[in-house]
């Protein structure tokens, strides 16, 4: 009973297929198995199209699995999503552009059943108090990601699901925001489960590294991330950091995988 | 925001004068024409002309003006309450959808000048027959904008709302009605000018007041210029209307890249 409120995420032989208009059914995820510790943070990696963000999907409650068991904070997906326990971020920042940013940041709390958050403290968090008047169409694509990052957590959830949230930065801009998320991540003890196509970004921000294989999916290594926390920018030129992305990238390119 | 609604506003004022520049030009050209080939006054009395007996008869014309004002706008809102209503029906229903559309088509392929006559004969000779024609002529694009404008939401953002467990009024009310704004906007500055006309065939039918009725009276006297004259003070109107509705969409939604009229590719 008490290993049950350390894991948050538990997946077991989950499957899902995609029911398609005019086409057959594809299968996507086969045979994923996996525990998410509470307050971790896990990376999943993989070749394009094989699944990561229907991944994410399930586990925020948006389309449930076909096949096996998913448990959420000790609940089904779609009760946890009801409940705003599991919060999915996407790569395009996604803000309302009739709103203000802190307007932005308070959504969660006009959805759902959902009545408390604290925008303006998330905010802070996030550095962006300045702005809070601003509209996203002001801002650079960095800020957008840092409000979205902001209005996710004032959800106050207990997974944070991030899809590939900042592939479209510029690599310092990139790095700024992995400091961000990590040390938003710090003071929240939320648990994330993030996607990105960036090795040394995985590398960086996991405790643990999913590698995921090509379609239908499976889980195909597990990695755990040593280098200890706090990390900062001198990490990413450690040689040990370099040869265990060099060690991912192997994995993700043979034809194994 | 205050500045730059502020601003926005001034842009739609600035526009504004410069359309009305160019309408004054055209009148000059015209009056140059009309005078230089001395075209019969039966056929194209010169503007200023027609200007005068405006200013002359603008008593007589005004009260006319007044009727036909009230069936067009009352027509205006009725079209306008139903389409966004029907629109919101057809969102959650798509069945309805299917149902309606070919109906709507329908109904706007016949012509009005047909469908006039009979809705006079059952809803007699008052104000009530002008209004539902006018209310027929601007539902048809504002009902397919507001569809439109409602479905026409990112996928992305939908799925934000999803995962905020966002129910399906909040969906509405928060993300559809928003992003559907200046699609409705669009159309209902089409359906302004649209309800003016509606009202006016209405009339031309059978009335025994508004400006179509005056306007046939000024045909039968063939009183040319004041026919001119009265018919141009109902499209001034219809344009003073579509105008204060664009004013309306510069404050509701100051986002709308129309409205910013700068971010044109
Ligand atoms: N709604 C859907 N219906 C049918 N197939 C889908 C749908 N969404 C994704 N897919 C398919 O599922 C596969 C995995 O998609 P996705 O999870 O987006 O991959 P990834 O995020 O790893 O790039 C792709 O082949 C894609 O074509
Ligand atoms: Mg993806």
């Amino acid at each position: 009973m008490e290993s049950r409120t350390d894991i948050t995420v538990s997946a077991r032989n989950v499957g899902l297929d995609y029911n398609r208009i005019h086409q057959q059914a594809i299968t996507v995820l086969r045979n994923i198995t996996f525990d998410v510790k509470r307050a971790e943070f896990v990376v999943i990696l993989g070749p394009s199209g094989c699944g990561k963000t229907t991944l994410l999907k399930t586990i925020c409650g948006l389309i449930s699995v076909t096949e096996g068991e998913l448990i959420v904070d000790g609940e089904p997906p779609d009760i946890a999503k009801s409940r705003h326990k599991a919060v999915m971020s996407f790569q395009d920042a996604c803000l309302l552009r009739w709103r203000t940013v802190l307007e932005n940041v308070r959504l969660p709390e006009e959805l759902g059943d959902q009545r408390t958050g604290n925008a303006a403290a998330m905010l802070e968090l996030v550095g962006l108090s300045a702005f809070a008047n601003a509209y996203p169409d002001e801002l650079s694509g960095g800020m957008k990601q840092r409000v979205a990052l902001a209005r996710a957590l004032n959800c106050q959830p207990t997974i944070l699901a991030m899809d590939e949230p900042f592939g479209q930065l510029d690599e310092p801009g990139r790095a700024t925001l992995n400091d961000e998320l990590l040390r938003a991540w710090k003071n929240t003890q939320v648990t994330v489960v993030f996607v990105t196509h960036s090795v040394p970004e995985a590398v960086y921000l996991a405790d643990r590294i999913i590698v995921l294989t090509q379609r239908p999916s499976t889980i195909g290594r597990v990695i755990d991330v040593p280098f200890a926390r706090p990390r900062n920018a001198f990490l990413r030129s450690d040689p040990q950091f370099f040869a265990l992305c060099n060690t991912i990238s192997a994995i993700l390119s043979s034809p194994a995988a | 925001m205050n500045r730059s609604i502020r601003s926005l506003l001034g842009q739609r004022v600035r526009h504004a004068a410069f359309g009305l520049c160019i309408l004054i030009g055209a009148l000059v050209v015209l009056e140059t024409i009309v005078k230089f080939f001395h075209i019969s006054s039966y056929l194209l009395p010169p503007p200023t002309t027609i200007f005068y007996k405006l200013f002359e008869n603008w008593g007589t014309i005004a009260p006319h003006l007044m009727v036909t004002t009230v069936e067009a706008l009352t027509g205006f809102l009725l079209a306008t309450v139903i389409a966004i209503c029907l629109a919101v029906c057809c969102l959650w229903f798509p069945t309805l959808e299917k149902l309606i559309l070919p109906m709507a088509v329908i109904l706007q392929t016949v012509p009005v000048i047909v469908l006039a006559p009979v809705l006079v004969i059952t809803l007699g000779n008052g104000i009530a027959s002008k209004v539902v024609i006018a209310a027929l002529i601007a539902f048809f694009p504002t009902f397919i904008n507001a569809a439109r404008g409602l479905v026409s939401i990112e996928t992305p953002h939908l799925e934000l709302f999803q995962t905020l467990n966002a129910n399906r009024w909040q969906t509405l009310l928060k993300l559809r009605v928003p992003t559907a704004l200046p699609y409705l906007f669009a159309s209902l500055r089409i359906a302004a000018a649209n309800c003016y006309i509606g009202a006016v065939i209405g009339e031309w039918v059978s009335a025994s007041k508004g400006i179509g009725y005056l306007a046939q009276v000024y045909l039968y006297q063939i009183n040319i210029d004041l026919l001119y004259a009265t018919v141009l003070t109902s499209s001034f109107a219809a344009l003073a209307f579509a105008y204060a509705i664009g004013l309306v969409e510069t404050l509701m939604c100051p986002w709308s890249r129309e409205s910013l009229g700068t971010q044109r590719p």
